[in-house]
């Protein structure tokens, strides 16, 4: 360690750096003690000079001081200031001599202070003199005393000699600056000498380091890259018992193990070299096992799909493209195509375009195809591939194979394959698989040419079953549905089977039980619950009440569904009565009040009759009783001819023989009747038209009149003036008005005016007899005229009943084209209508009888019709109906009839657009009447097209 | 004291037949138009029988037994005289509390006896 370190370079080098340290540090040292010696020496001497100096200069001020106050006293002759101020001075310069002396350091200064003392000396004997001469006023003596014994001179000798001392006191000052200068700029010359001699001696060092250091490691490095190059290299260095000797003999010694293990390297290498290329070999080997593997897997997969689609695939759509995409992908064939040999030639393609798709399927029965197809059996066409597929592949595989395909089905082709592989041929063994792989296809196809059918037959039954205004239910033997048709839903407003769980028997149940009015409920739920199970319920069918605004009544019955005596389920048909029982109940009212109404006036006449028979009675009363028997009699006629007139006007048979009439002289025929029998009122015909002339029948106008006047003349019982009122109206209508002054008519009473067998009761109005049908049958008449019945009135003023009529011949203010005309008995409904397609934009115009509408469609040519067919008049909604489609100017103005008549069918026969079964919302008018007046076909595809197609295949065949 | 009946009906010719079919008996009879008058009657008097119309203007022949029945006038005997002749028309007249129903058209001999058997009870 101890030898290693003595050789080493770094000791080598502290040496080097320690003694240049040291010397430098010595040198600093010397030359600073040498500075500072000279600086303290200077500072010394400088205020020694100093302190002599100021003395000096003291010194000649009192000396100047006292010759100054000498002359003073000597010129002025006072003694005070000037001789006190002298003598102060006086003993001032000898302290100051005597301060001064020790100070002086020469000879020559010693001496002139010692002449100065002498000159002071020889002042002082002098000025006592001069005091004394003074003092005896002698100036001449005083004058000779200055010029002569040399007083002044002395002055001037005194003053000189301090003056000199003073100077040369002063030169020695600069002398000893001077000095230091030249001193100090010694040892700066020294200093930079040293600078320089260090410079030499740094460079010298560099120098010998570089030449020892630098040197060696380059050559190393040199020799590094040499070796790593491969060269044979010996470092120079090896004696030097330094870190670098070192180096160089470890470099030296790695540099001999390295090539003595090079030899060793380069053999393990080509041993491994070899080792790899086997490993290579059996890389590429595995990598083509694995890539047949996956080939096969590949195959496999499409092989599995194709069976998947085959075994459930129901869309004939995804069904071809399956079956070609995956025999394209087992075959590794380039293009295919599949097409099923039926009308529409469904098919489906890969890697073809569509025209050239269109042009195959077209040659189908001219090509190479129909070998296929005739020979039951596949062939392939070898021919030489297009520049096309040749270019495809990138190589100059000039043949492509077309291998055609029969699927066959009962020994019928039903489908034709074509599969083209450019280069490679068809194995046999490929050949066999495809053509059991064709087998399965064909299966396939039949099956689901199979559901098609079943589907398509499905759909027509659905779709039938959603015509049907019934609503129906089909469920299975636990009572859970399977089928629910629209009507069902929407009678119900809601569907107990939009989802899995909703068909439940629970769910459905309590859902449509939710519907069921509550009254009807248990029952209800009686009848579901034995007919789920397959029991018989009590009653066949029962008639339910919906939970509905506007309650629904329902009929709902069922039947069982057996199959070989096997219970399998249930239908519910669920109808619709409302409309029916409404009716019944309207009916049954009206036989309840027509036998209330009979049984009044029979009691009457079977009472009297019986009382006459069976007691004695006097002739008067006798009289009385066939008085009172007549009359009842009479209104029993009165109301039986009034049932009847109703009856037959509501069944829409009451007959009217019209004919042009002239209402004037019917009035005027009608007014004397009452002339004669009414004494107490007065009876007026106001005419303000000219024309009277309408189509009418005169017998049925006349009940009319009869009934408005008898009624003016019963409600006015105190009689009154009774007033008829002709007024023509500038739509062509002849106005009637019959004013009373009666009773008039109480506001709770007027809507229920019309209704049949109301009648205003109060206690006035007792006596006043009638059968509540008058007005009734009166307002059915001015409707079956084209014309109303409607009354203003006011309580105890008396009341107008006004009748309209179209005036024969006048021509009315004929609407414009264009307009929908709205033919309505029910003005309220009218109205409603009218304002719903007014909403929706269109003109409208209302008219209520058929004759007034025949009429007005004449006149105007609507753009649409909306027809009711129970109208006031002879003309039923039918005949108009006739009327326009038979008639060639009006036959395109589509109708869309809107009535409570359920009998769509025979109004779309007769060629009604739309047919709207009253009661339904307004809405739907609009859209109807849109829908029929837009050119495109209207109407709905009931059925699906296949249906469509089925039949007229029928009708063909039957054609031939 | 003579007995006491009240006829209410609003056709005069019907009041007629049955005030002349009762009065050789010797019957006190009130006669009522309507039926508010007749509830007016049989609250101010006693009435050994009232015969009521059904369908009467103002109050029914129905709402005027209810209205007697609900005061607590369990003891004046009703008799009611419609020509709602069904089944199910008597049913409701008796449910309302009436003692009696004829149906219209009655035979004025008929009336005077049950009349007679049940003033006689």
């Amino acid at each position: 360690m101890n030898k290693r370190w003595k050789n080493s370079l770094s000791n080598e080098f502290v040496k080097i750096m320690g003694g240049f340290l040291v010397v430098i540090v010595l040198v600093t040292i010397a030359l600073g003690v040498y500075t500072h010696q000279i600086e303290v020496t200077y500072e010394n001497k400088t205020d020694e000079l100093r302190s002599k100096y100021e003395s000096a200069i003291e010194l000649e001020d009192s000396l100047n001081q006292m010759f100054f106050e000498a002359r003073g006293y000597l010129g002025f002759r006072l003694e005070s200031p000037f001789l006190s101020s002298y003598e102060v001075e006086k003993a001032r310069i000898e302290e100051r001599i005597s301060a001064l002396s020790p100070k002086l350091s020469t000879q020559e200064e010693r001496e002139k202070i010692d002449d100065l003392r002498n000159y002071l000396i020889r002042y002082n004997i002098l000025f006592e003199d001069a005091t004394e001469f003074v003092a005896s006023d002698n100036t001449d003596e005083l004058q000779n005393l200055s010029q002569n014994m040399g007083g002044t001179d002395l002055v001037y000798t005194a003053k000189n000699s301090i003056r000199e001392l003073v100077n040369s006191i002063r030169n020695d000052i600069r002398e000893t600056d001077e000095e230091l200068v030249t001193r100090l700029s010694n040892i700066q010359d020294l200093f930079i000498a040293f600078v320089v001699f260090l410079l030499v001696v740094a460079t010298f060092l560099v120098g010998v380091m570089a030449k020892k250091i630098g040197r060696p490691l380059h050559e190393l490095a040199i020799a590094s890259s040499q070796v790593s190059a491969g060269e044979r290299v010996e470092v120079p260095h090896e004696k030097r018992f330094d870190e670098l000797g070192e180096l160089a003999r470890a470099f030296n010694s790695m540099v001999m193990s390295i090539q003595s293990n090079e030899s060793k390297l380069i053999s393990t290498n080509e041993a491994l070299m070899k080792q790899r290329e086997e490993l290579k070999v059996n890389k590429d080997e595995l990598e083509q096992s694995v890539k047949k593997m996956n080939y096969q897997t590949k195959v496999l997969e499409h092989r599995n799909q194709l069976n998947r689609s085959l075994a459930s695939t129901l869309s004939k759509p995804d069904l071809l493209q399956s079956i070609i995409s995956n025999l394209i992908e087992i075959l590794s064939a380039d293009r295919g195509l599949i097409v099923l040999l039926n009308q529409r030639r469904d098919h489906s393609s890969v890697g073809l375009g569509s025209d050239r798709v269109k042009r195959w399927i077209d040659h189908i029965e001219d090509g190479p195809a129909l070998k296929a197809i005739t020979q039951k059996k596949y062939h392939i066409v070898s021919r030489e591939a297009t520049p096309g597929e040749a270019g495809y592949h990138e190589v100059e595989e000039s043949v492509s194979y077309d291998m055609y395909l029969p699927i066959l089905s009962e020994d019928t082709a039903v489908a034709i394959l074509c599969i083209t592989r450019i280069g490679i041929i068809f194995t046999d063994k490929e050949v066999s698989e495809i053509n059991d792989l064709c087998r399965q296809i064909s299966l396939s196809l039949d099956k689901l040419r199979l559901y098609e059918t079943t589907e398509n037959d499905r759909k027509v039954t659905m779709d039938v079953l959603n015509t049907i205004r019934e609503g129906i239910q089909l469920v299975d033997r636990n009572g859970n549905t399977m089928s629910v048709n629209g009507q069902m839903c929407s009678m119900l407003d809601a569907c107990i089977s939009d989802d899995e769980r909703e068909k439940d028997f629970e769910v459905w149940s309590e859902t449509f039980l939710g519907k069921v009015n509550e009254e009807y409920r248990d029952e209800v739920r009686t009848y579901i619950n034995r007919v789920i199970k397959g029991v018989k319920p009590k009653e066949s069918e029962l008639v339910y009440q919906t939970n509905h605004e506007t309650p629904r009544f329902i009929r709902m019955y069922y039947e069982h569904l057996r199959n070989a005596e096997k219970f399998i389920g249930s239908i519910f048909v669920h109808r619709d009565i409302t409309r029916e029982y409404e009716v019944d109940e309207m009916k049954n009212e009206f036989v309840s009040t027509v036998s209330h109404e009979l049984r009044t006036p029979l009691s009457s006449v079977l009472g009297f009759t019986e009382l006459m028979i069976s007691k004695d009675l006097k002739p008067e009363k006798q009289k009385r009783y066939l008085q009172t028997i007549h009359k009842e009699a009479s209104r029993l006629t009165v109301l039986i001819n009034d049932f009847l007139d109703i009856q037959r006007m509501e069944s829409g048979r009451q007959t009217y023989e019209k004919a042009a009439i002239d209402l004037k002289p019917i009035v005027s025929d009608v007014l004397e009747g009452y002339l004669e029998t009414y004494k107490t009122h007065t009876f007026t015909i106001e005419d303000d038209s000219d024309q009277h002339k309408i189509l009418g029948d005169s017998d049925k106008v006349t009940q009319l009149l009869n009934n408005l006047i008898g009624n003016a003349v019963k409600y006015s019982p105190e009689g009154g003036k009774i007033t008829i009122r002709f007024e023509e109206k500038r739509d062509g209508m002849l106005f009637l008005h019959v004013e009373d002054e009666g009773l008039g008519i109480p506001e709770e009473a007027k809507p229920h005016l019309f209704d049949k067998f109301y009648r205003v009761d109060n206690s006035d109005r007792r006596q006043i007899g009638g059968t509540g049908l008058g007005l009734s049958i009166s307002q059915e008449i001015a409707n079956a005229h084209g014309g109303d019945l409607s009354v203003t009135s006011a309580l105890g003023q008396g009341s107008t009943f006004t009748i309209s009529f179209p005036i024969l011949g006048k021509e009315m203010d004929v609407p414009k084209d264009g307009g929908v005309l709205i033919v309505e008995d029910d003005d309220s409904l009218a109205l409603l209508l009218m304002e719903e397609l007014k909403a929706s934009g269109f003109d409208v115009y209302h008219c209520r009888s058929g004759e007034s509408a025949i009429h007005m469609i004449e006149k105007m040519t609507p753009r649409g019709i909306v027809l009711d067919i129970l109208l006031d008049g002879k003309l039923s909604g039918w005949d108009v109906l006739k009327v326009v489609k038979e008639t060639e100017r009006t036959t395109d103005i589509p109708i869309v009839v809107s009535t409570v008549t359920e009998d769509k069918q025979k109004g779309l026969d007769l060629g009604a657009k739309d047919y709207l079964i009253k009661p339904y919302p307004p809405q739907d008018l609009s859209r109807s009447v849109i829908k029929a007046l837009s050119r495109e076909e209207s109407g709905e595809i009931l059925v699906p097209e296949y249906a469509i197609e089925k039949e007229r295949k029928r009708r063909e065949e039957r054609g031939k | 004291m003579n007995t006491r009946i009240l006829v209410a009906d609003d056709e005069e010719i019907l009041r007629m037949l049955i005030v002349d079919t009762l009065e050789d008996n010797g019957y006190e009879i009130d006669e009522a138009e309507d039926g508010r008058e007749a509830l007016n009657l049989i609250n101010t008097h006693t009435y050994d029988l009232v015969l009521l119309d059904y369908m009467m203007p103002e109050m029914t022949g129905l709402e005027v037994i209810e209205t007697v029945r609900a005061a607590g006038k369990e003891d004046v005997k009703i008799m009611m005289l419609t020509a709602k002749a069904q089944k199910k028309d008597e049913e409701i007249a008796k449910d309302a509390g009436a003692d009696y129903f004829i149906s219209k058209p009655f035979s004025p001999m008929n009336l005077l006896e049950t009349v007679e058997a049940i003033l006689d009870e």
